[in-house]
């Protein structure tokens, strides 16, 4: 059965347009263009998803975000064409699931729209959130890491030294501080080995991992994690 | 002196000091014996008529200079033409000197006014007035006035400027960015108008300034939006279609994205005091990170700031950017390193063709775009390096273009460990 998607986007063409991709992707979608209109219809139907742009013409899309997260626990991914920096942490601090600043790449949309679908948690069950860097999602219950969405394979001893890179990310990790935080097998901090499992690391979730822009060698300190690659906008 | 209320009250004592002096001055300067020497001898005739003559006998010359004691507040000495003592009443006065023939005015030190008058038969009355209860004088009267003025100008000074002292700190406090501040207007003087107009001008300036923070917010929306149309656009066209059209279009969205990001910035910096969110940003690693978009090669210590983590990932960008356009192929250098005590140098190098020395300092100024890069429509609008240097002052630092031996050029960046001040000068 199709997951039902509601849209609160004033921007009647790309609420259009969002809907014919959503669509084509096997996601039934409701688009409203006013926050009371949607807030109204969400009380009354049944969705999996919300999408909400922040800016409405007759209440602000946090204002929505924080009703709608009084009394559901809807997964929410925000849209804005706002420049301000702060409305990314604004919304998640209010409940978002996730937030998405305009222009966005669709397919990125979908895979953010698709994760928050998959982090719905029966309530009561013991739930730790995923990590997400642009098309990289690492799912600490699930311990799978997936890039666009689709899976892929690492050892749980790389899992684990991905985990601590990427909740590091934007610090260089000396070998040593990553050897001392990754559990399992025993390494030496002169055992090239780390190196390896960086290498296939890198051969799961770079685009290419001749020049990998996601975890990077720093000369004679280590690695880094980076925060932001692909094509994500953080300014 | 620097104190506004200070000087005015100096002045107002300085004031009082100088009419003293002159006062003084032109007592001591007027000749005494100069004034209504006709009035002096129309005295001394009416004297005459009123004492006995020459030829009476001296007691009843005594007699009548007695009564006349009795009836005013003088002492008087009579004497004859060649100065002998003939009656007196109180302590005998001085002669007058010799030289002096005609009735007039006598300076005597610590006494009363002292009037000499020749009689019409040559004889010469002294006589000096002795007031029963002693007036002020003129220099006491003015002492008097001069600390009356001094007591009382003291808190009429004070109270002027310490509006004007509160005004001053509450234009500093505007000028520090603190736009909310009014002053209270007190009274309808010169200091309460300007009070006014201040507060007139702080509305309109905060007026102002949140206008251009709306329409920022509103121009990213107004821009951005259709430019997520047009990327949603080319999502729903079929692939098959001219795949390479369509990497274009993306990639014109992404650098059309960038720059109206870049304009925004550049105009919130313009107005931005101070950063508004800093946290520990690891530099080593920002740098290996925006420096991998270019395969950089980058080399270094690990040193943390506190800055903001958006501002500073854009200055790098914005240097490996301007490092990849230019490097003509070659790799970029990029380091980082402590700047003891307070802060941190970085370094990003290439092997182009370098910057002439006139341009090294012209390329920081906004929309500026070296020589051929307008024609041939590559660098941007040139808002580039300018943001480089507006967000690195806004770290306490700067940043200076120069040569690099070899060839090339090295764009060298000095960033405070905390922002609060800047960094001295000396790329």
């Amino acid at each position: 059965m199709a997951e039902h998607v509601l849209m609160i986007e004033d921007d009647e063409p790309l609420a259009a347009m969002l809907s014919e991709y959503l669509g084509s992707y096997g996601f039934a979608v409701t688009a409203r263009a006013t926050a009371t209109d949607g807030l109204q219809l969400l009380r009354h139907g049944r969705f999996d998803a919300l999408v909400l742009d922040v800016m409405l013409p007759d209440l602000d899309g946090f204002e929505v975000c924080r009703r709608v997260r009084a009394e559901s626990d809807i997964p929410i991914l925000m849209l804005t064409a706002r420049g301000k920096d702060l409305d990314r942490s604004v919304g998640l601090e209010l409940g978002a699931d996730d937030y998405l600043p305009k222009p966005f790449n669709p397919r990125e949309l979908l895979a953010r729209l698709r994760a928050i679908l998959r982090r719905r948690v029966p309530a009561g069950m013991p739930h730790t959130a995923p990590l997400r860097f642009g098309r990289l999602e690492i799912d600490r219950d699930a311990r799978v890491v997936r890039v666009d969405s689709t899976e892929r394979l690492l050892t749980s001893y790389q899992f684990e030294l991905l985990c601590v890179l990427a909740v590091n990310a934007g610090r260089v990790m000396s070998r040593e501080a990553l050897l001392d935080r990754v559990r399992g097998e025993e390494l030496d901090a002169f055992d090239r080995s780390i190196d390896v499992h960086i290498s296939r690391i890198r051969a799961a979730i770079e685009d290419d991992p001749k020049h990998p822009r996601r975890i990077i060698t720093v000369r004679g300190a280590g690695y880094v994690f980076a925060k932001y690659q692909d094509d994500e906008r953080e300014m | 002196m620097r104190r506004l209320y200070l000087q005015i009250y100096a002045a107002f004592l300085g004031i009082l000091l100088l009419f003293g002096v002159l006062v003084t001055v032109a007592s001591l300067l007027i000749p005494l014996h100069s004034q209504d020497p006709q009035l002096l001898d129309e005295l001394g005739t009416v004297l005459s008529e009123l004492l006995p003559g020459l030829e009476r006998p001296v007691d009843e010359l005594q007699a009548a200079v007695t009564r006349l004691g009795r009836l005013f507040p003088i002492h008087l000495t009579v004497r004859s033409p060649d100065g002998v003592l003939l009656a007196a009443v109180g302590p005998p006065l001085p002669a007058p000197p010799p030289e002096r023939l005609a009735s007039g005015w006598i300076r005597a030190r610590g006494a009363g006014p002292t009037v000499a008058l020749s009689l019409p038969d040559g004889r010469v009355v002294v006589a000096r007035w002795q007031p029963r209860h002693r007036p002020f004088g003129l220099l006491r009267a003015l002492g008097l006035l001069a600390i009356a003025i001094a007591l009382g100008a003291y808190p009429i000074v004070r109270r002027i400027t310490r509006r004007l002292e509160r005004l001053q700190a509450q234009v500093e406090a505007l000028g520090a960015g603190d736009l909310t501040v009014r002053v209270e207007v007190e009274g309808c003087d010169e200091v309460a108008q300007l009070a006014r107009s201040f507060n007139h001008a702080a509305d309109r300036i905060e007026r102002l300034v949140k206008a251009q923070r709306t329409m920022l917010a509103g121009a990213s929306h107004e821009l951005r939006s259709p430019l997520a149309r047009i990327r949603m656009a080319i999502e729903l066209l079929p692939s098959a279609d001219r795949p390479e059209l369509q990497a274009r279009l993306t990639q014109d969205i992404a650098e059309l994205d960038m720059l109206i990001g870049e304009l925004l910035l550049a105009s919130r910096l313009d107005t931005l005091e101070a950063l508004e969110h800093t946290e520990d940003v690891d530099m080593l690693a920002l740098l290996a990170e925006e420096g991998a978009r270019i395969a950089a090669e980058v080399s270094g210590e690990p040193v943390c700031i506190q800055g903001d983590p958006r501002m500073l990932r854009r200055l790098l960008r914005n240097l490996f950017e301007n490092a990849r356009r230019y490097a003509a192929g070659a790799p970029v250098e990029a380091s980082v390193l402590p700047l003891v005590p307070t802060g941190v140098r970085l370094c990003i190098a290439d092997r182009g063709p370098g910057v002439p020395e006139p341009e090294r300092e012209r390329i920081f100024a906004p929309f500026y775009r070296p020589t051929g890069m307008r024609e041939r429509g590559e660098g941007g609008v040139g808002l580039g390096l300018a943001l480089v240097r507006q967000i690195a002052r806004h770290h306490g630092g700067d940043v200076w273009c120069v040569p690099r031996d070899g060839g090339g050029t090295c764009f060298e960046v000095t960033l405070r460990t905390t922002p609060e001040r800047p960094l001295p000068a000396g790329g």
